[in-house]
């Protein structure tokens, strides 16, 4: 069945040569099982024929091509635009991250003392001295230590250390910056004292 | 007989700037692209689509073509392509949505042909063709509906004759088979 299929295919298609198609129509005079398929077929052709040239609304069609001109003017109405938004958002987004990142560093900062928390270290520090009840001959010693200690700490981390080793610690306090009076004073409470 | 030398000076005018060759173009080529498109999709609206696919292809690169074949098979390889895209995208959609497989049901709602009696012969060897894989159906639509040569076909998809003489006779006999089984 398959090659008699191809035979009245290839003749209805025209793809049979010439002596081919001669055969085919002898055959088809004899063959009543041929002429039978040969049917077949011939109906499938004919109903491409009625569906090939098929009256549609033309108003449909008169509307394509406006309809693709409307949407290329679009395209290009927004194709400026829409790079400026995105350089726009760009810009936004990286000044809000710079701002970001910027503040937190700063904020570290935020600890540094104000002037009058300079001189509070000088009523904090010997304070603690105070409840002990230490005997007058003792304060001057005491005096002496805690200058020993301030001046210590201040040795160890200033650049101009020889201005310290005379004064007492009212004045090494007061010389101080605030910065200074913020690392002493972390530094000497962190340590052990006796 | 397609008059080449017109189409070419169309392009070369609208590449010169002249916008109104386009339309012109276009206004030559719509039905062809709708109806090629139409049999291929089996609906209106997917047909719609790709011929404003196709159209603004044709913008788009009407700068890159060689004039090595006719504007007419170029505007034949992307409408045949884009087809068969559209095709492939609704299979995986198909495959990976929960809904209803038949959704053309949905989309013939919407239509174009005006006469009744051709309009439901037209629908019953649509849904036809609708079964048929893609590639058979494209040889079917190219060879009887574009009244096409077998190295015309060729030329816009790149198989041999041989291999669309075999598509051919698959795509007619699967076509008859079933509709000879409706009747």
């Amino acid at each position: 069945m398959k090659m008699i299929d191809k035979k009245i295919i290839e003749y209805l298609d025209g793809t049979l040569s010439e002596a081919g198609r001669e055969k085919f129509e002898f055959e088809l005079n004899s063959s009543a099982e041929l002429r039978n398929e040969l049917a077949k077929y011939k109906k499938i052709v004919e109903l491409v024929e009625v569906t090939k040239n098929i009256s549609a609304d033309g108003y449909y069609f008169g509307k394509i091509i406006p309809k693709f001109r409307s949407k290329t003017h679009k395209r290009l109405k927004f194709f400026v635009p829409r790079y400026a938004y995105a350089f726009a958002v760009s810009a936004a987004a990286f000044i809000i991250t710079f701002n970001f990142w910027n503040g937190a560093a700063f904020n570290s900062n935020e600890n540094i003392f104000t002037e009058d928390k300079s001189y509070n270290l000088l009523y904090v520090y010997p304070a603690p001295l105070d409840q002990y009840n230490i005997p007058d001959d003792l304060i001057a010693e005491t005096d002496s230590l805690i200058s020993s200690e301030i001046r210590n700490e201040l040795l160890a981390s200033a650049t101009n250390a020889g201005s310290y080793l005379q004064d007492d610690y009212y004045s090494l306090i007061g010389n101080l910056d605030e910065q200074q009076a913020e690392l002493l004073y972390e530094e000497l409470l962190s340590k052990e004292k006796y | 007989m397609t008059d080449y030398s017109s189409e070419y000076l169309l392009v070369q005018k609208f590449l010169q700037g002249d916008e109104s060759a386009f339309n012109r173009l276009a206004l030559k080529y719509q039905e062809k692209i709708y109806w090629h498109a139409r049999r291929m999709t089996g609906n209106h609206l997917d047909a719609d689509e790709i011929v404003q696919e196709v159209l603004l292809v044709m913008y788009k690169k009407l700068n890159t073509f060689k004039y090595s074949s006719s504007v007419y098979t170029w505007i034949y390889k992307i409408t045949s392509t884009r087809s068969l895209n559209l095709l492939k995208r609704r299979k995986l959609k198909e495959i990976f949505s929960f809904e209803d497989r038949d959704n053309n049901d949905l989309k013939n709602t919407e239509d174009i042909i005006a006469n009744l009696e051709t309009k439901e012969t037209f629908q019953k060897l649509e849904k036809v063709l609708q079964k048929l894989p893609a590639k058979q159906r494209e040889v079917f639509i190219f060879r009887n509906y574009d009244q096409m040569s077998y190295e015309e076909i060729s030329e816009i998809t790149g198989i041999s004759t041989g291999g669309l003489k075999a598509n051919y006779f698959h795509a007619m006999k699967k076509i008859t088979e079933w509709m000879n089984e409706n009747d």
